[in-house]
């Protein structure tokens, strides 16, 4: 790719283009964002390549640590106008984790499946930055901590903490989000309940 | 196992990774017999199952293919750049901006979204430091128009307390141009005048152009801190203006003061003014005593008494052929 060879650079394109846009999309929840840290990316991996030094980690960390900083540096720009989402809003019934899963028919589960995994959608992106990164990294990117930590910049320990953190204040949010949507559940509960785990 | 020892492991255990057999399976007895870590297991379940759910739903998104043709391009173009012999240490400042500007701009059009949202202004290095260029030559505009503007305010005051001020600026044909020393920075090309130095100076030349062409003697306006030319209504002092146009300095030949002048004056080196150029040896000119508001002393580095600073001093301008000045000497 550094001697100029568009087949080499296409090849990595499309070999990581997909987690570089799915990190950027589940860090800002905006395709459009996205979509420019996915260029911008790309672009200074262009520019810049023989600043990847193998020995430092893996390539799809370094591309992740650039993607992080356009993103880190978008939402610092776009900060005051970021609409803050209120989980405690009304905005429909069965959102719940624990009940959302448990759905009288498959229509009914599809449905709040949906609702659910918008609900888990937005709680990730109301974490402050540095937990919703790890969060991103290492629970929906799979990373392990030593990976994310690589991106991150950061120590392991740190990650660790960062999600232990984490997964608190998200099992918290959708707590909350579960006792919003109580009384939807108490209404329903005549419904036959079938467990059933849509992961 | 205990609810301390349980915290450790709850991660494993509720994602169910690889772990110790053992550990797993003390971990899930706790999990049963404890109630508040059972539900804590639960809870850490659903929320993994959330997220991979999260992550499944996610996983087939991908960036658009206008992204990768965009890409491509600039690639293509960054090929075509070296080939063409441009040196690499123009691409990172080059290449962002023209990609920001272009390939945006390309890939809406494209998608048939141009108007959808308002474009978004996205700073770089190169437009902050052409801002903080801008800036600080606004700054320096407003310097100098502060401090050209503070002048007259303070050498006002003295023209109300001496209302008659005489023409003052005369022709010096006897003045010593011998005295003229080598411009101390000529060899480098620098000044050691400040930008309102070099205006004064330049005003001074004007005024003495002024003086020749309409045959008057200049002075300065003291309300507004201008040079002026105003005509004499002294014939004597006509003809000798006319006469002294005459009686140019050619060749900046050495003309030695009287005894008496010699003592009586006291003058500083010739300071060169920047804005004119340097003087060449074989150039022509003439010097035209002057009188200047002693502030102006500041303005090439010469100390000064605050005391003083509204009087008046004298000074000697050399005004090569041109007309323009080329430097300056203040007399005592």
């Amino acid at each position: 790719m550094a001697a100029g060879d568009e087949d080499a650079f296409a090849t990595l394109y499309r070999r990581r283009q997909g987690g570089v846009y799915r990190f950027a999309l589940q860090m800002c929840g905006s395709a459009e964002i996205a979509e420019d840290v996915t260029q911008e990316v790309f672009m200074a991996l262009m520019q810049d390549c023989r600043n990847y030094d193998a020995a430092r980690g893996s390539l799809a960390a370094y591309l992740y640590g650039i993607a992080r900083n356009h993103v880190l540096r978008l939402l610092q720009r776009d900060r005051a106008y970021v609409p803050i989402h209120d989980e405690t809003d009304e905005d429909g019934a069965g959102g719940s984790i624990h009940e959302g899963l448990i759905s009288p028919c498959d229509l009914l589960a599809d449905l709040t499946r949906g609702e659910t995994i918008e609900r888990v959608r937005q709680a990730v992106l109301a974490l402050p930055a540095h937990y919703r990164e790890v969060v991103v990294l290492c629970e929906l990117h799979e990373m392990s901590y030593a990976e994310a930590a690589g991106v991150v910049g950061c120590a392991v320990g740190t990650v660790r903490s960062r999600l232990h953190r984490a997964r608190a204040m998200l099992t918290e949010k959708l707590r909350g989000a579960v006792e919003t949507s109580g009384e939807t559940g108490k209404a329903e509960e005549g419904f036959s309940r079938t467990a059933r785990c849509f992961a | 196992m205990n609810c301390q020892l349980f915290e450790n492991v709850i991660d494993d255990l509720a994602r169910g990774r690889m772990m110790d057999a053992g550990m797993r399976e003390s971990g899930l007895a706790h999990a049963g017999s404890c109630r508040c870590c059972g539900a804590r297991l639960e809870a850490e379940r659903a929320l993994a199952g959330a997220l991979r759910a999260l992550a499944a739903v996610d996983a087939e998104s991908e960036a658009p293919e206008r992204v990768e043709v965009a890409l491509l391009s600039a690639f293509r173009q960054r090929g075509a750049r070296k080939m063409a012999g441009q040196p690499d240490a123009t691409l990172p400042s080059a290449e962002p901006s023209v990609t920001r500007a272009a390939a945006p701009a390309s890939i809406r059009a494209f998608a048939g979204v141009e108007n959808a949202s308002a474009p978004r202004f996205v700073w770089n290095w190169s437009l902050r430091a052409a801002a903080a260029v801008v800036l600080v030559v606004f700054a320096a505009g407003l310097g100098v128009l502060f401090w050209r503007g503070s002048q007259p305010s303070e050498e006002a005051q003295q023209s109300t307390e001496s209302v008659a001020v005489a023409p003052t600026v005369r022709q010096s044909n006897n003045s010593s141009v011998s005295a003229v020393s080598p411009l101390p920075d000529e060899a480098t090309g620098e000044s050691r005048l400040t930008q309102g130095a070099v205006a004064i100076l330049q005003e001074a030349s004007e005024a003495t152009d002024e003086e020749r062409g309409t045959t008057s003697v200049a002075s300065v306006n003291n309300s507004r801190g201008q040079w002026r030319a105003r005509q004499s209504p002294n014939p004597a002092r006509f003809q000798e203006a006319s006469a002294t146009n005459g009686r140019r300095a050619r060749g900046m030949q050495a003309r030695n003061l009287s005894p008496s002048e010699e003592s009586a004056e006291i003058a500083t080196d010739f300071f060169p003014l920047g804005g004119a150029g340097a003087m060449l040896a074989t150039e022509g000119g003439h010097v035209v005593r002057v009188e200047l508001p002693r502030a102006a002393m500041a303005s090439f580095g010469l100390p000064l008494n605050a005391e003083h600073t509204t009087e008046r001093v004298k000074a000697d301008v050399v005004i090569g052929d041109d007309g323009i000045a080329r430097a300056i000497r203040f007399v005592r």
